[in-house]
């Protein structure tokens, strides 16, 4: 019974990745391929990334008489990487499983049922803990010189590292479950904490060469305070170096902390899964509201879907938040800015005069993150019936997307424009020509997204990162918009000495109202058509 | 109240609907009857405004649907058979987004809802956001926001699907207030003994043919509908 739910479990997982969502067929061999080509190279990169870290940190901490300590670090990021990866599918996964009325219904006892899953995160687990762990025994194996029982340990510490992640990820899971069901604005948490992930990558990311160097130099202190603190993990690094004894402690803590756990999970998995968080349920007020026109009703309704999906904000505004962060680093580090482009306007003082351009070029580069009408038809999903059969003209319908899009766009756009001008110095005809431009550009960024999703919707999707993330609309635009902004600033290089270039931002300006109007017609036209024949 | 002269849809090579010309005057409660795919959806869609189609003519109040759509859905209200609405919204949200999509004023906007909230029972659940609704409450919400405008004519497909017995009494009764008021129901149902007892004339469709049409005694006579459905389908 146990073998055959651990089967399914894992013909899920397989599925997932090898089955079309659309028509619901395995994919052809072709596709498969495709898919493990995919993925090998994205555990080529990684493995690459953590392998150079290995790379950096074996040598060094080996010399040191540190093998533990590098085993130790590098088993601290596979858990962490392994934590991380698999605690927001754990949940789902282990307790609302679509699933769950077919199996409990059938003669099998629930503990079976979670321990299946728990198979499953284990699985998963397994795969992130790898990316880490893999790498870095191979790193270990090039730059030190292993025994044979540290080969022999090392490669079992993945399956104890991944037992302990799994342990983590159920733990976990259920925690980010009851924050989850507490949280009243989940959008706006989703995006900030996702920002504040984001945020603290690139921090990692910038110091890590400083912590590496800090980590080698004090090797001493640090293996000191991990004995000290974190004992455990200490043991975990002696162990990879063949140390049998350390190995058999590490190996026992686990397997009872799994244990453990899978005790308490299975005691509570029938309530758990058959339990309904009781939500607090809003008391409705009847009152008079203000009545709106048909374009601000239509406008707030794109507003409330934009801001009530993180999916749709954090792919399609990120470029807003960026905006933003640069124009306020910009103006805190202006003098250092300036600094800089004198530095490089030595050799070449044209230079100078390019900078508003090409700020305009980054800024338009940003815009272009923002595909926010890009999507917008494809949204509708099977909702579009509501403003098929209400009495709207459809270009209505059409520019409340539109101007969605140039809303949230323009501003933050011009405003960018501003900060840039005065960090550079730029006169205060050169700022204005800067905001003109990206205001026009934002204005062609929403008739470009909105034109090639009414040429290429989607309505048929369960799920809203289907329209926003993989979607040929949103990804001509983007990469499109790249593609615009990077001639933007080629052209005004190639050009430098040829002609005065004190009118090219203006001139840009003028190209793009005139490709947006271009694009509107077509919109208001042959877009308004297609959209009747969704 | 409308007019469905000639209406052809075709799908690819496959006529969905095939030369149909149905009329239905003020005060009736039309049902309309066939078997799955047999054209009665693309039939309300189109009469909706929803779907554009290939040959004939729709008139609501005599407005044509194919050159004044947006004249034609001020007077009408459509009910799908999937209630499929704004997840992201509260139901107080969307009924006051079709409410000012209609254009209706705020006091009579607020009067309507309140009634008809009360007399379907979600008032205190207007304030919960449309994912959280069950399939009856969704259905529910969009029957009210039907309702909003006062509409003359109201397009149903398969309106009491989802719907619990009391829901269902009610809306009959709404019917039947409609269609006293001057106005017209045109409805589809795979529920015989509704049409039945409900409808003042009946459509039957089969292969998007209309195959019979009339008052309830034209087209059953001293059988019952049921009988008379299953002759003409077989």
């Amino acid at each position: 019974m146990l073998k055959a739910l651990i089967k399914k479990q894992f013909l899920e997982l397989n599925t997932f990745y090898f089955q079309n969502k659309k028509t619901g067929k395995m994919r052809s061999k072709a596709g498969i391929a495709g898919t493990i080509i995919l993925f090998l190279m994205l555990f080529g990169m990684l493995g690459i990334v953590f392998g150079g870290l290995g790379i950096m940190l074996a040598g060094s901490l080996s010399a040191l008489n540190f093998d533990w300590l590098y085993f130790c670090m590098m088993g601290l990021i596979a858990i962490l990487l392994g934590t991380f990866g698999s605690v927001f599918n754990t949940y789902a996964g282990l307790y609302h499983a679509k699933d769950n009325d077919l199996l409990l219904s059938m003669p099998i006892p629930p503990s079976k049922i979670l321990f299946a899953r728990m198979t499953g995160v284990y699985g998963i687990s397994l795969l992130y803990t790898a990316l880490v762990w893999v790498p870095a025994i191979i790193a270990y194996f090039f730059e030190a010189a292993p025994t044979p029982l540290c080969i022999i340990f090392s490669i079992l510490q993945l399956f104890i590292i991944t037992l302990f992640v799994t342990v983590l990820t159920c733990a976990l899971g259920w925690v980010v479950a009851l924050i989850s069901s507490k949280l009243k604005n989940k959008s706006f948490v989703t995006v900030l904490a996702s920002l504040t992930f984001i945020g603290l990558y690139y921090f990692v990311y910038f110091r890590i060469n400083e912590f590496l160097q800090s980590l080698v130099k004090n090797a001493d202190l640090v293996g000191e305070k991990v004995k000290s603190f974190f004992y455990p993990f200490y043991l975990m690094g002696l162990s990879a170096t063949g140390k049998v004894l350390p190995m058999v402690i590490v190996t026992a803590i686990v397997a009872a902390l799994f244990a453990l756990t899978y005790y308490i999970l299975s005691r509570s998995f029938i309530k758990i899964t058959t339990t309904k968080t009781a939500e607090k349920k809003a008391e409705y007020q009847s009152r008079q509201v203000k009545s709106n026109s048909i374009g601000k009703a239509l406008f707030k309704k794109e507003l409330a879907r934009f801001t009530k999906s993180s999916t749709y904000m954090l792919n399609c505004g990120i470029g807003l938040i960026i905006m933003v962060a640069f124009s306020v680093f910009a103006v805190i580090k202006a003098s250092a800015v300036r600094e800089f482009i004198s530095e490089f306007s030595v050799d070449m003082p044209e230079l100078s005069a390019l900078m508003p351009i090409f700020a305009v070029a980054i800024i338009c580069m940003m815009i272009s993150t923002n595909q926010i009408s890009a999507p917008s038809i494809s949204l509708e999903g099977k909702n579009i019936w509501i403003l098929q059969s209400l009495p709207i003209d459809t270009k209505e319908i059409l520019n409340a997307k539109l101007n969605l899009h140039t809303v949230l766009n323009a501003p933050v756009a011009a405003l960018t424009a501003v900060a840039l001008g005065y960090v550079l110095e730029a006169d205060f005809s050169t700022i204005i020509y800067m905001v003109v431009a990206v205001i026009a550009y934002s204005l062609l960024t929403a008739s470009i997204g909105l034109s090639l999703n009414l040429k290429s919707p989607n309505l048929d999707w369960t799920n809203e990162t289907v329209p926003v993330k993989q979607s040929a609309s949103v990804a001509i635009g983007l990469f499109g918009g790249w593609a615009i902004s990077l001639i933007i600033g080629a052209v005004a290089f190639i050009l430098r000495n040829k002609f005065d270039l004190s009118y090219y931002i203006l001139a840009c300006a003028l190209v793009m109202v005139l490709a947006a109007r271009f694009l509107n017609k077509w919109i208001n036209t042959k877009g308004v058509e297609i959209f009747k024949s969704l | 109240m409308l007019k469905i002269n000639n209406l052809t849809k075709t799908y690819g090579d496959k006529k969905a609907v095939d030369n149909l010309t149905l009329h239905i005057q003020p005060g009736e409660i039309y049902g309309f009857i066939g078997h799955n795919g047999a054209g009665k959806t693309t039939t309300l869609k189109s009469v909706a405004g929803i779907l554009q189609f290939d040959e004939g003519e729709i008139f609501i109040d005599d407005i044509s649907i194919k050159s004044n759509p947006v004249e034609c859905k001020k007077i009408i209200s459509y009910i799908p058979d999937n209630p499929d609405l704004y997840d992201f919204m509260t139901g107080i949200q969307y009924l006051n987004f079709v409410g000012d999509i209609f254009g209706v004023p705020a006091d009579e906007r607020l009067q309507r809802i309140d009634k008809y909230a009360e007399l379907f029972e979600i008032k205190n659940d207007l304030a919960g956001t449309l994912a959280s609704y069950s399939h009856g409450m969704k259905q529910k919400l969009a029957v009210i926001s039907a309702l909003i405008h006062e509409p003359k004519l109201v397009i149903m497909d398969e309106p009491f699907v989802g719907l619990d017995p009391k829901a269902a009494h009610i809306l009959k009764g709404i019917m039947r207030d409609i269609c006293n008021n001057g106005g017209a129901i045109f409805f589809s149902t795979h529920v015989l003994e509704v049409a039945e007892k409900l409808c003042d004339k009946v459509a039957i469709i089969k292969g998007g043919k209309l195959i019979k049409s009339g008052t309830m005694e034209e087209v059953k006579g001293d059988e019952s509908l049921e009988s008379v459905f299953l002759e003409l389908e077989a």
